[in-house]
């Protein structure tokens, strides 16, 4: 203890100019930067935290060029052994000695750089801010703080390693930096081309920034220990030392490799695979799908948050239905842009079969445009590509032709309808209708029609509570619908909108609303749950009858109500829920039990076919049909889902015919089939 | 007995060989000089037996310790006098006797006291400020401070005047003849090693090529040892060894 107290007093004498230059320096660079950069520092949001975190971290930084530079430069010369290595018991005590020291001064430093920046901010008139700069492991904001401090520190320990060696402060700043930068910009790299793998959270790179601390001080305390026995050959001791660091680092990093190529090469039968989103071809053997893999468990648990808490990886594949093969498209992170993404709308979507091209993007780095690819629906095969937002001549038809395929939107006369950079496009028609308002909705793909137009959904900024503009496909007017952006709104002739109105415990109500009257008209009865439109202006519903549930048709020019027969009785209280109309006017719904207390009660599928003028079980009813995702209706009836997110399978015609095309059996490679 | 034992030591910088199969016995209580030229690896077997070099193959013992094994407890019981003053320049005497007090358990404040005195070293100055003799002879003080079994000297005469280097030389007899403490000295000066040395031993090329009793190293005409006579020896001796080299 006694020999630790005299090392700590002869760092402390021998290192005290530099201190002092440090604490006075720090205050008056902080308050210079605070005039230079004031609007920065005052600004909201992650402007104004980074500015304020960068300042403190400039304090570090200052204590890794003054201190950490010649922290060990009198304790390691060319030719002889100097005290520390020559006097009893002295090599660990002069380095717990120098840890203090280094340890001690930082703190100072951050401490003082803190009090700077938030005396800053309180003369800014910013007193709340001044007390989150002083406490950032108190708040989120603080992230940004403590994931700078982190950097530079991780800067100040390569220095003072470098210290070691070169008794120059200049030359140990510089080979200092350079320690820095491989690693620093290693993580760099992999955050901006594989941050689909790669943790970019300030968080997430504060426990990177920990991992490349950690090594460089073992490496720091490695060359002192060989330095012992290696008199005027500090640099055999940091080469050594780096050599044993970057050996072990090595091991680690090719267990990480390993478990990253794993987690890359995905295989259908693994837990991890999951099909969140699916399109077909038009001729339906090409299954287009997004598939993620859950977690990766090593950046995750890296970053304290166990399996969760990590974005999964997202791919484009594309299997082939028929041979049972896939294949990836595109790098990873590849997303896929024509399918109903959105979590809400997913369930809401229309179920298409027949896209003749399939588009996805790939984002290339931070704040970098995205490369935009077409493929072929028949073959799969790489049609076009482009960079967005600015579609060139090529890319401008194959997205019309998309549109048209995928729209479920028609006008009274049965055409197809589509929006398209500003513009109501018709099939058939080459007179577009001007739609200066949907300009910026350059992709305003199927996922955000309604029938009888189109919501224009605000993809930024903040969603309007009260109403919401929809294009009507009939006239390409834009009018104002007097209902929350989310809720279930449809155009059933131009200018007459029937939305309903959710409230917390109260009874779904629908209402017709006339748009150039006001005039709202209570719609449907109570005996309608749920419902949806179709292209010609009728509703389709149901009600609750007795036990089961029945289908009916509404038409709203007459009031006339009909019933849709079904070929299998339907149990359940009258709750459904039903996709958008295909573009042949078929629908699915999800009908069954829906208890007040919200527990899932039996359910299943049904195709609505109103111009058959009738109702098709899928599916018995059971308790696990929530899990299914409709994505496709074929010509004969069935339907194709995701079941589980981790298989495409086949249902119907017939009730309880169900065929697993994707993946098949590994030891048989064929379909499974079961008939219930 | 012996205090330090060497035997058949290897040891090299990198590609360069310093020492060959070096083996040496410094018996306890006396005081044995180690001569030889620029580069033979005097200094390298000094290190050795302070344990801040590991030797290659080959054993080093100690007071019958391992130095680099048992470091603190053979450097708790060895002073040593490096060939110019190492430590930090901004300390005083003062300052490096209190910061060198917690190494030794030994440390006697007074001894250290009366040597400064006996020494005439300045107090008051840093080592930055001292001269080349001052610095020495405060090193020497610090080294004989803890009352240490063993006394490694690196050419502490080097380039001092005549005067200091008298001076240093009278300090370092009167400690041996304090009581009974094992020296091993190197040095290039024949006086010294005349007035100083019970024993001497020659290193060349790496390895000792003669050791024994000072007065082995003069014909049995000479009356006692004398630089000149001490030159010859080991010229001889060296001439021997480049003769057993071929």
């Amino acid at each position: 203890m006694r020999r630790l107290l005299v090392w700590t007093w002869k760092e402390a004498r021998e290192h005290a100019a530099r201190v002092r230059l440090l604490l006075v320096s720090i205050p008056v660079l902080t308050m210079l930067g605070a005039m230079i950069f004031r609007e920065e520092l005052q600004a909201g949001g992650s402007t104004g935290e980074l500015t304020a975190a960068s300042f403190i971290a400039w304090g570090l930084v200052l204590h890794a060029l003054v201190v950490a530079s010649g922290l060990f430069a009198s304790d390691v010369d060319g030719g002889q052994p100097l005290p520390a290595q020559r006097l009893p018991g002295a090599m660990g005590t002069a380095l717990g000695a120098k840890a203090l020291l280094y340890m001690s001064t930082a703190l100072a430093a951050f401490v003082v750089a803190a009090l700077c920046v938030a005396g800053a901010l309180w003369l800014m008139g910013q007193p709340e801010r001044a007390w989150e700069v002083l406490t950032p492991w108190r708040t989120d904001q603080g992230e940004f703080t403590r994931c700078c401090a982190l950097e530079a520190l991780v800067f100040g320990v390569a220095v003072a390693l470098s210290s070691v060696c070169l008794r120059n402060p200049g030359a140990a700043v510089a080979l200092g930096a350079i320690l820095w930068a491989i690693p620093g910009g290693a993580i760099a790299y992999a955050c901006i081309e594989h941050r689909y793998l790669f943790p970019c959270h300030p968080q997430q790179l504060g426990v990177l920034a920990l991992i490349v601390l950690g090594i460089l001080a073992f490496a720091l305390v490695l060359t002192w220990l060989l330095c012992r026995r290696r008199i005027g050959a500090p640099w055999r001791s940091a080469v050594t030392a780096l050599a044993l660091c970057l050996g072990l680092g090595g091991v680690g990093a090719l267990h990480a490799a390993g478990s990253v190529r794993d987690y890359l090469d995905l295989q259908p039968h693994e837990a991890g695979w999951r099909i969140s989103v699916a399109c077909v071809g038009i001729d339906g053997r090409l299954a287009f799908t997004q598939v993620d893999r859950v977690h990766h468990a090593w950046p995750a648990r890296l970053a304290g948050h166990g399996r969760s808490g990590w974005s999964s990886l997202s791919e484009a594949r594309i299997i082939d239905l028929e041979g049972g093969t896939w294949r990836r498209v595109g790098r990873p992170g590849a997303q896929l842009t024509n399918l109903p993404v959105d979590f809400y709308m997913r369930g809401y979507a229309a179920p298409f079969l027949a896209a003749r091209h399939v588009t996805y993007w790939e984002q290339f780095g931070l704040n970098e445009p995205a490369e935009l690819f077409w493929l072929d629906g028949r073959s799969g095969a790489l049609a076009h590509q482009h960079l967005e937002p600015w579609p060139d001549d090529r890319s401008r038809p194959l997205a019309q032709g998309l549109l048209r395929d995928l729209s479920t939107v028609r006008d009274s006369k049965g055409r197809r309808t589509w929006l398209w950079d500003g513009f109501l496009h018709r099939e058939g028609s080459d007179d577009p209708v001007g739609v200066p308002a949907a300009a910026p909705a350059l992709r305003a793909f199927p996922m955000d029609a309604i029938p009888g137009g189109w919501a224009l959904r605000h993809r930024q900024g903040s969603m309007p509570k009260t109403a919401f503009p929809v294009v009507e496909a009939e006239t390409g007017r834009v009018r104002s619908v007097p209902a929350r952006e989310w809720s279930r709104a449809f155009l059933l002739s131009p200018g007459v909108v029937l939305y309903e109105e959710r409230r917390p415990k109260v009874e779904t109500r629908w209402t017709v609303l006339d748009l150039d009257s006001g005039r709202e008209t209570p719609a449907l009865g109570q005996v309608h749950q749920a419902c949806s439109t179709l292209q010609d202006g009728r509703v389709v519903g149901t009600r609750e009858d007795g036990d089961a549930t029945a289908f009916v048709i509404w038409d709203p020019r007459t009031g006339a109500v009909s019933d849709l027969r079904s070929n299998a009785p339907l149990e359940g209280s009258g709750w459904a829920r039903f996709t958008l109309p295909d573009t042949k006017g078929r629908l699915i719904a999800k009908v069954g039990d829906r208890r007040e207390d919200r527990e899932r009660g039996e359910s299943t599928l049904v195709l609505v076919d109103p111009a058959r003028v009738e109702v098709r079980p899928l599916l018995k009813p059971a308790t696990d049909v929530d899990p299914y995702d409709v994505f496709a209706i074929d010509d004969d009836g069935s339907v194709l889902i995701v079941e589980e997110g981790r298989r495409i399978a086949r249902l119907g015609p017939a009730l309880g015919q169900r065929v697993v095309l994707f993946p098949r059996d590994p030891r048989t490679q064929s379909r499974a089939q079961e008939v219930k | 007995m012996n205090a330090i034992e060497i035997t058949d030591v290897h040891q090299a910088y990198g590609r360069k060989r310093v020492l060959q199969g070096a083996t040496l016995r410094v018996p306890t209580g006396a005081t044995t000089v180690l001569l030889g030229e620029n580069g033979e690896g005097k200094t390298t077997l000094l290190r050795l037996c302070l344990g801040v070099l590991k030797p290659r193959t080959g054993t080093v013992r100690v007071l019958g310790l391992d130095p680099v094994r048992s470091a603190r407890r053979v450097r708790e019981q060895v002073g040593f006098v490096p060939d110019k003053p190492d430590v930090y320049g901004w300390m005083t005497v003062p300052e490096l006797f209190r910061f060198l007090k917690p190494h030794y358990p030994t440390w006697s404040e007074a001894r250290a006291k009366a040597i400064v005195a006996a020494l005439a070293v300045p107090t008051d100055r840093t080592f930055k400020h001292m001269s080349r003799g001052e610095g020495m002879k405060a090193m020497l003080a610090a080294a004989l401070a803890p009352d240490p079994e063993v006394l490694l000297l690196d050419e502490p005469f080097a380039g001092l005047d005549p005067l200091v280097r008298e001076e240093v030389l009278r300090q370092v007899i009167t400690a041996v003849g304090d009581r009974p403490r094992t020296v091993l000295c190197i040095t290039h000066d024949l006086d010294v090693a005349a007035r100083l040395a019970d024993r001497i031993a020659v290193l060349s090329k790496g390895v000792v090529v003669r050791e024994g009793p000072a007065s082995d190293f003069v014909a049995p005409r000479e009356e006692a040892v004398t630089p000149r006579a001490l030159r010859e020896a080991i010229a001889h001796a060296a001439g021997l060894a480049a003769v057993g080299a071929r």
